[in-house]
């Protein structure tokens, strides 16, 4: 398997970068907590052989996904262990909760929320940063085994394209014990757009 | 996910976490043999392979596709690979798992990708003359498979 260049590499990673920090901010506004944001990992393979990037396949997560639409088209997931998603969920609605096994539809739909706030936070980024005109979708939510999830979405993926770029990125909020992931899926198409408009940016300065 | 097995007698075959792909089990009860595919998409589509932006974005990937990714290539490909190990395609009994809807958003205005990989197999056996014997498809759920290839029987499990 070829990789992009070092160079363009690092050029997405500086790109999802930016997305995710904005991201982040606005997560750490509005439960009021510091967040930490790991650096972005990307990944390229044929869309049938990335399943084992995005971590223990039998594992249950709860997994909010957005589409995106328009100039760079692909998906954003949000994901966390249904623990980390309870807790992230009872501090949003200021309600607590033992019980994991049980996300009622408040929690739920305060963690849609979240996908909405941490997608539209990246795109505006993107867009303001990278002048593309991204769009997204309605947030949906699922809990289920991690395997089952990404099956669902690369197979959406491969309706299109037969390869696949998955930007990884590792997310705490602190003090709370609370883990995330985020992760932003494009088709070559998407990210030969995003190259081209980075290095117009870059070009300019 | 896009891969095959088959195999005879105290064999198991097993397969995780199935989302909107589509398991085919075939299996010859009297010879004992059969196998599983795990396939992605209901068939190959004839695009034109996006040279220009993949050239673009450098990539180029030097692996071969799976060979399981598509619904009805993988059935033929199942039956093929049974027959060597001393199947009969006429004994063969299929059974169907997965092929569920995770996502509202993504199913769309054409029920989505689950669905249409369950027809595509549904249609690809039949054209074959094999018989459903059961199936465990659709709903909202993720589910795991496991065939005992000494009776024929899925074991079919969901974790929610």
């Amino acid at each position: 398997m070829e990789h992009l260049t070092d160079f363009e590499r690092d050029q997405l990673i500086e790109v999802v970068n930016i997305g995710a920090g904005n991201a982040s901010t606005a997560l750490s506004q509005m439960v009021e907590k510091k967040i930490t944001i790991h650096v972005p990992d990307v990944f390229v393979d044929r869309v049938e052989r990335v399943p084992q990037f995005f971590g223990e396949t039998e594992k249950i997560m709860t997994v909010v996904l957005l589409k995106l639409l328009g100039d760079a088209p692909g998906i954003m997931l949000l994901m966390f262990p249904p623990e980390s998603a309870l807790k992230l969920a009872g501090l949003l609605t200021k309600q607590h909760k033992k019980n994991i096994k049980v996300l009622d539809e408040l929690d739920r739909s305060a963690l849609r929320e979240v996908g909405n706030i941490l997608s539209g936070a990246s795109m505006t980024a993107l867009s303001k940063f990278l002048d593309l005109n991204v769009l997204q979708s309605v947030p949906d939510a699922a809990t289920d085994m991690l395997g089952s999830v990404v099956d669902t979405v690369l197979a959406e993926i491969g309706k299109e394209s037969d390869i696949v770029l998955v930007f990884k990125v590792n997310f705490s909020i602190e003090g709370e014990d609370i883990d995330g992931q985020l992760f932003f899926l494009f088709d070559p198409k998407a990210t030969a757009k995003i190259l081209e408009a980075t290095n117009k940016v870059v070009g300019r300065k | 996910m896009g891969e095959m097995a088959v195999g005879h007698n105290d064999t198991r075959i097993k397969t995780g976490s199935i989302g909107s792909c589509v398991v085919v089990v075939l299996y010859d009860g009297e010879a004992k043999v059969g196998g599983m595919a795990h396939a992605m998409l209901p068939t190959r589509k004839e695009r034109k392979t996006d040279v220009v932006s993949e050239a673009r974005a450098n990539i180029n990937i030097n692996v071969a596709e799976a060979v399981a990714k598509y619904v009805d290539e993988s059935v033929d490909r199942l039956v093929k690979e049974i027959e060597k190990i001393g199947g009969k395609k006429e004994r063969l009994k299929a059974k169907l798992i997965g092929g569920s809807s995770m996502f509202r958003v993504l199913s769309g205005d054409k029920h989505g990708i689950g669905y249409q990989n369950i027809e595509a197999a549904k249609r690809r056996l039949q054209e074959l003359g094999i018989p459903i014997k059961s199936e465990e498809t659709g709903g909202t759920v993720g589910r795991l498979a496991e065939l005992n290839l000494e009776n024929g029987l899925v074991e079919v499990s969901t974790k929610m």
